[in-house]
């Protein structure tokens, strides 16, 4: 078989790329100059990975060849999840970042994208986040990382960046919610609660209540339950401390706090807050302030960690090699029959 | 017996430095001027075009830029100073257009996409002058309002094309769209890695970092602390890929200085004289062979 036949599958591929169409982000700079290249190089060139973001379908590559991280980012409309991957990536870029370094993505166009309107080059005197286009199949970054004293492998991480609108649906329809699927998956369900909307007075209760019923919505659909790690973070956290009614506005992240732990933290495996400021419009906020702390766990810690103690199953006799490993790996499930 | 052949690579965005540094290559291992250096086993095949840029390189004329139409592939019958074995090495001499297609079109020319899987390794350019940083709105939200405030007042003289980034004045702070061939250096440096990785199976792959026109540079700095300075996540990526690429990096000066200074320059009456390589420990040599003895080295 020929060199590039066996590589169809993987990130280089001899195909004509069939999801270009399917793109939605910045579709129509990537197609003319698609087509100058076909031009000049008819049938000489061989197509490298698209380096957009993936569908799950193509994620799927990674997914079966290594062990991921799934971070789902849910939040409303404008609540800052695109703004958030690109903070991850702009940190990235400066150094290591929560003692982790960069070890490569199959997604640099996608978080290049993401990342342009907060840079100078995009010619705009403030910085802006490219909407996601509800619809867009194309909804996970890559980026593989790694220790920085690199005692361990490097690890992938897949991030969603699904639009706001899914999650608008989600918290009115348990049904649409059971369409978000990939949240069974996710190993951390990160929600965001917009600080914009928390210091303005006449909208910051519709914005408690987005957080309250999307997280309602996760767990009656069944998407979240006693396994899910949660986080709740309280976003563009530099408008809230810089807010002329800080007092009051602390006093409201703080009822917004304890009403989502009342409710949800029997529930759920873990909740836990964060304040961060992805990128600040006000003070002296660095890049990524407050993703640190959670970025750590995000990558290192899984479900599995809070799987319940209390459920026994009992070992059979004459059990397998393939039980006998389950035991072993988790000893926790076994009690000695009878 | 056939003569061992060693392919390289050579990568660098456009005015990266390819060119000059392969035109200084030719001229000392044909010239012999340095001493340990490699040297011309004999010449075989036709170096027409190699011996026309060492002209214009020993002259100290601007380069021809390598268009995509005018790629070469060169080859040097080179003998080792202390081991007397004899290695074909041949480099690919692409435009930077060519490297900047891949990232921003995403396809590889299928003669390139077979010189990177033949490969043992190659050299990676990087001229510090053409980076292009990753400048943050947030972070430079003062010198964009007293450029602004400049622009109207009718004051604005001008600035370094680095600080001055996107704010052309045709243009006036107006949203400009994405284009991929926009992104920070390193992020297509780190993508063009990645293709390289993908397409040759060899591990580790040898690979020379090298930041050409390092006479700009006025830090004292290593070539490697250097690109953990200004090119972090290309640092980053190449820490934690050691498995993947073998890498040393060098600073190089091919022409020793700014074509402006080319009367200074030609005063040197051998050529080589001017050429400054900058090993990590900052020690230096005239010895432009040294990244390329490097990445001919069999892996132990």
């Amino acid at each position: 078989m020929p060199a590039e036949e066996t590589q169809k599958n993987s990130k280089i591929s001899e195909e004509a790329p069939t999801n270009a169409a399917s793109d939605a982000l910045n579709e129509d700079v990537m197609k003319d100059s698609a087509k100058t290249v076909d031009n000049e190089v008819k049938g000489e060139s061989i197509d490298l990975h698209t380096g957009k973001a993936l569908t799950a379908q193509e994620a799927y590559r990674i997914t079966a060849a290594r062990q991921v991280q799934l971070l789902m980012i849910a939040g409303a409309v404008g609540s800052g999840k695109t703004t958030l991957i690109a903070s991850i990536f702009h940190c990235f870029q400066r150094g290591p970042f929560a003692n982790y370094l960069f070890a490569g993505s199959d997604t640099l166009l996608g978080f290049d994208q993401r990342c342009y309107l907060a840079r100078t080059a995009s010619g705009r005197s403030t910085a802006d986040t490219d909407r996601t286009i509800p619809g867009t199949e194309h909804l996970l970054l890559h980026v593989r990382i790694r220790a920085s004293n690199l005692s361990s492998p490097a690890k992938d991480v897949l991030i969603s960046d699904l639009s706001g609108e899914h999650f608008e649906a989600a918290k009115d329809s348990v049904s649409e919610c059971r369409c978000l699927s990939l949240i069974q998956r996710a190993d951390h369900f990160i929600l965001l609660v917009d600080g914009e909307k928390l210091v303005e007075p006449e909208r910051r209760q519709g914005a408690k209540n987005e957080a309250v019923m999307v997280l309602r919505s996760c767990l009656d659909a069944g998407q979240l339950g006693q396994r899910s790690l949660v986080d709740v973070l309280f976003s563009k956290w530099d408008l809230v401390d810089t807010s002329e009614n800080k007092p009051e506005n602390l006093a409201f992240v703080e009822n917004v706090e304890v009403s989502i732990k009342e409710q949800f933290e029997p529930h759920v495996g873990r909740l836990r807050f964060f304040k961060v400021a992805a990128r600040r419009a006000k003070g002296d906020f660095p890049i990524g302030y407050g993703l640190a702390e959670p970025f750590v766990s995000w990558v290192s810690d899984t479900s599995d960690k809070t799987l319940p103690t209390n459920i026994k199953l009992h070992e059979p006799s004459g059990i397998s090699e393939f039980d006998r490993y389950f035991k072993r790996t988790l000893p926790l499930l076994f009690t000695k029959e009878g | 017996m056939t003569t061992p052949q060693s392919r390289q690579f050579l990568i660098g965005l456009p005015a990266a430095g390819k060119t000059t540094f392969l035109a200084a290559l030719w001229h000392v291992v044909v010239s012999g001027e340095v001493d340990g250096a490699l040297k011309l086993e004999r010449l075989e095949g036709d170096k027409k075009y190699l011996n026309k840029i060492r002209d214009l390189w020993s002259n100290v004329k601007p380069l021809d830029r390598t268009n995509p139409g005018s790629e070469m592939v060169v080859s040097m019958l080179l003998k080792h100073p202390s081991e007397n074995t004899v290695t074909e090495v041949i480099f690919p001499d692409l435009s930077g257009e060519s490297f900047t297609s891949q990232w921003t079109h995403r396809k590889m020319k299928r003669n390139h996409a077979d010189l990177v899987r033949e490969a043992v390794g190659g050299l990676l350019l990087i001229h510090p002058e053409t980076v292009i940083p990753e400048a943050l709105i947030p972070e430079t939200e003062g010198i964009i309002e007293s450029i602004r405030s400049e622009m109207q007042s009718g004051r604005h003289t001008g600035m370094k094309e680095s600080q001055t980034v996107a704010v052309d004045t045709n243009q006036d702070l107006v949203e400009m769209g994405w284009k991929p061939e926009k992104a920070p250096t390193q992020i297509q440096l780190v993508d063009i890695l990645q293709f390289v990785a993908t397409l040759n199976a060899k591990r580790p792959i040898r690979l020379g970092a090298v930041v050409s026109a390092w006479d700009c540079i006025t830090d004292t700095i290593s070539p490697k602390a250097w690109v953990e300075k200004y090119l972090p996540l290309l640092s980053q990526y190449l820490t934690t890929n050691s498995e993947v690429f073998y890498a040393e990096f060098y600073g190089v000066s091919a022409q020793g200085g700014k074509l402006e200074d080319a009367d200074a320059l030609r005063k040197k009456s051998r050529p080589s004289d001017r050429i400054r390589v900058i090993m990590n420990d900052l020690s230096e040599s005239h010895d432009i062979t040294i990244p390329v003895r490097w990445i001919m080295k069999p892996l132990a």
